[in-house]
């Protein structure tokens, strides 16, 4: 950049660059990457993440080892299984983890992506722009599924290619076509996460210009949405299905959860697959969700007034 | 540069925000006098693009606002009366981030902020959060972002608000600035009637939702008989010597004990043509001196009234 005074100049350069709502976007994956509590929770996301690797290596290996068989006797095909389960419950721990961090992401961080600028009253700022009031709910709707395409999806993806690559040199096509559905799981895992906890946050926190306000109703959701599952697994019929649906984390994670509990052939094990919930129930939810919380954002930038 | 014709905007079963508005805002620095419920605000809107519902047309620089409100806003740059910030950033790259919503490129959004925050004196304070800033700077701040796209037009709504005098004073030349050495179009949403009337060349005044006229500061009146006096090595027998030829002199605030003093001096307004000779023959009939002397004109603040008083009724 060249030395200039400083001052006013009048700009003879061009207009356009990016859609708005990618600089809206950009701008707020910034600032939120830049708070204290997403890099806390991005350290422990990344500690999980080698925790989890070290745990699935050291499975391989002690299977190996029970089996009675150094990597080169092994008969081709024959830890395949016992691998995949391993990858399984690996991916169940990170992604147990991953999502109890997203919930705590959307209770500190999330929260405030509206409300701080309703108090701030950035909106009257942002809206006399020429840009669209679609802009600013879809540049907010995506932060939080941008920070989890980077945080959770690819250490789940790394665990899946490391397991595949710790394999005997003869079982890894094999371990291919055995874990052929773990992307599909780890991509709807990834949808329903986004939309959930997108849409629950732009929702609370369109509602408020105060960040501790909506940071408590949506703890009250996803907390309360646990107990409410709580009771849902011991009532029958529609009802219960109904309550089992309540839990956000809990939806999101089934995609991850059953192929695990599908491996374990204990009572309990499956007794909670069968009371997982209805993965269309759950895209419902997410989606319904997305929707409401990008209306109510859509709807506070259409009606923002230039003076109080 | 900015034409209404026939606008009328309504919310619900309420009477008129705006009334069948038609108006042309000239070139220059223009005041928009009202009394609160004027419709001022509800004008600036439909300026911005940011009213549906309302019937007629406004045109900003020859563009459609109610067709292209997008465009139209490229065009403007707006600094809101209330306290407003982006939340955690720093001031420039608050600005910045406006720009490029602006339509800038990156780059040239990030220059630009620094230059405009370095216009409005907040240079040394541009990587500092916005949050952190005081009322005065909070004001250069708002002021930085309408201006940091480079518009043509730029709407101030109450730009002084909450300063102390000396910031007041600095916010009037930024205006004064931007409309004689950059050629910017300002209109300015104000209650502050002497502080338009020092700045604006015309004023535009808005009643209950009607446009009520607009008026020329080039227009403003002489008061007759009424002149504005400072005088330097003021002795008593200059108010006696006054008063003998028929001035009587009122002191316009100030220190008693200064050697440079200010008056309204009035005469019999028939008297007019020769009070400055009387008052400069007073002045040097006492060994005083006298270092300003020019006839009180019209306030802005009386034809505010006048014009609101035109149709039977006041503020």
């Amino acid at each position: 950049m060249t030395v200039h005074a400083r001052g006013y100049r009048p700009y003879a350069g061009l207009f356009g660059g990016p859609p708005a709502w990618w600089v809206i976007l950009q701008a707020n994956v910034e600032a939120v990457r830049a708070t204290k509590a997403m890099r806390v929770l991005t350290v422990l996301l990344l500690i999980m993440a080698c925790c989890v690797g070290l745990l699935l290596y050291a499975q391989i290996g002690l299977d190996e080892k029970l089996a009675g068989l150094s990597p080169k006797q092994a008969a081709p095909g024959a830890l395949v299984e016992s691998s995949r389960t391993a990858l399984l419950l690996a991916l169940r721990i990170y992604y147990t983890a991953a999502t109890t961090v997203v919930s705590l992401l959307a209770i500190l961080t999330g929260a405030g992506l509206v409300a701080d600028d309703l108090r701030a009253r950035a909106l009257t700022l942002l809206m006399v722009r020429p840009i669209r009031a679609v802009d600013y709910a879809l540049g907010k709707a995506l932060v939080l599924p941008w920070i989890l395409l980077t945080r959770a999806a690819a250490p789940g993806l790394v665990l899946w290619l490391l397991a595949g690559a710790w394999q005997q040199p003869g079982d890894t096509q094999a371990f291919w076509e055995a874990t052929q559905n773990v992307p599909g799981a780890i991509g709807t895992y990834l949808l329903l996460c986004a939309g959930g906890y997108a849409g629950l946050t732009l929702l609370v926190s369109a509602g408020t210009s105060r960040r501790g306000v909506a940071s408590a109703l949506a703890a009250a959701v996803i907390f309360g949405g646990f107990v409410l599952r709580g009771i849902g697994l011991f009532r029958d019929g529609s009802a219960g299905e109904l309550l089992r649906l309540t839990s956000l984390p809990t939806n999101v994670l089934a995609p991850i959860i059953s192929p695990h509990w599908e491996t374990m052939h204990d009572k309990r094990s499956q007794w909670l697959l069968d009371r997982l919930p209805d993965p269309s129930g759950a895209a419902i939810i997410a989606g319904g969700l997305f929707l409401l919380g990008f209306l109510r954002v859509w709807k506070r930038a259409r009606s923002v007034e230039v003076s109080e | 540069m900015l034409a209404v014709r026939g606008l009328t905007k309504s919310y619900g079963g309420r009477p008129p925000a705006l009334r069948d508005v038609t108006l042309e805002v000239p070139e220059g620095v223009t005041g928009l006098l009202g009394p609160n419920g004027a419709g001022k605000s509800t004008l600036l809107q439909c300026v911005l693009g940011l009213l549906r519902g309302f019937s007629g047309e406004v045109e900003v620089l020859g563009v459609d606002a109610r067709r292209r409100p997008r465009d139209a806003r490229r065009l403007v740059g707006f600094m809101p009366e209330a306290d407003a910030w982006i939340p955690s950033m720093t001031g420039v790259r608050a600005v910045a981030y406006l720009g490029r919503l602006g339509g800038l490129p990156r780059n040239e959004a990030l220059r630009r902020a620094h230059d405009v925050l370095h216009h409005v004196g907040l240079g040394e304070a541009v990587y500092r959060d916005v949050v952190g800033y005081s009322t005065g700077m909070r004001q250069r701040f708002k002021l930085a972002q309408a201006l940091v796209h480079d518009p043509a037009l730029i709407l101030l709504d109450e730009p002084t608000s909450g300063l102390d005098p000396a910031g007041r004073d600095e916010m009037l030349a930024l205006i004064a600035n931007l409309a004689k050495d950059h050629g910017k179009h300002v209109v300015w949403s104000s209650h502050v009637l002497p502080e338009v009337q020092r700045s604006a060349q015309q004023v535009v005044v808005l009643h209950q939702g009607q446009y009520r006229g607009t008026f020329r500061m080039e227009d403003l009146a002489p008061r007759p008989g009424l002149f504005l006096l400072e005088v330097e090595g003021l002795s008593p027998a200059f108010e006696v010597e006054a008063e003998r030829r028929g001035v009587r002199l009122a002191a316009r605030g100030g220190d008693e004990d200064s050697p440079r003093r200010a008056f309204t001096a009035q005469v019999e307004p028939s008297r007019s043509a020769e009070a400055a000779g009387v008052l400069l023959g007073t002045a040097a009939a006492t060994g005083a001196r006298v270092r300003r002397l020019e006839p009180v004109v019209e306030d802005l603040e009386s034809v505010f009234h006048r014009l609101l008083e035109a149709r039977g009724d006041r503020p």
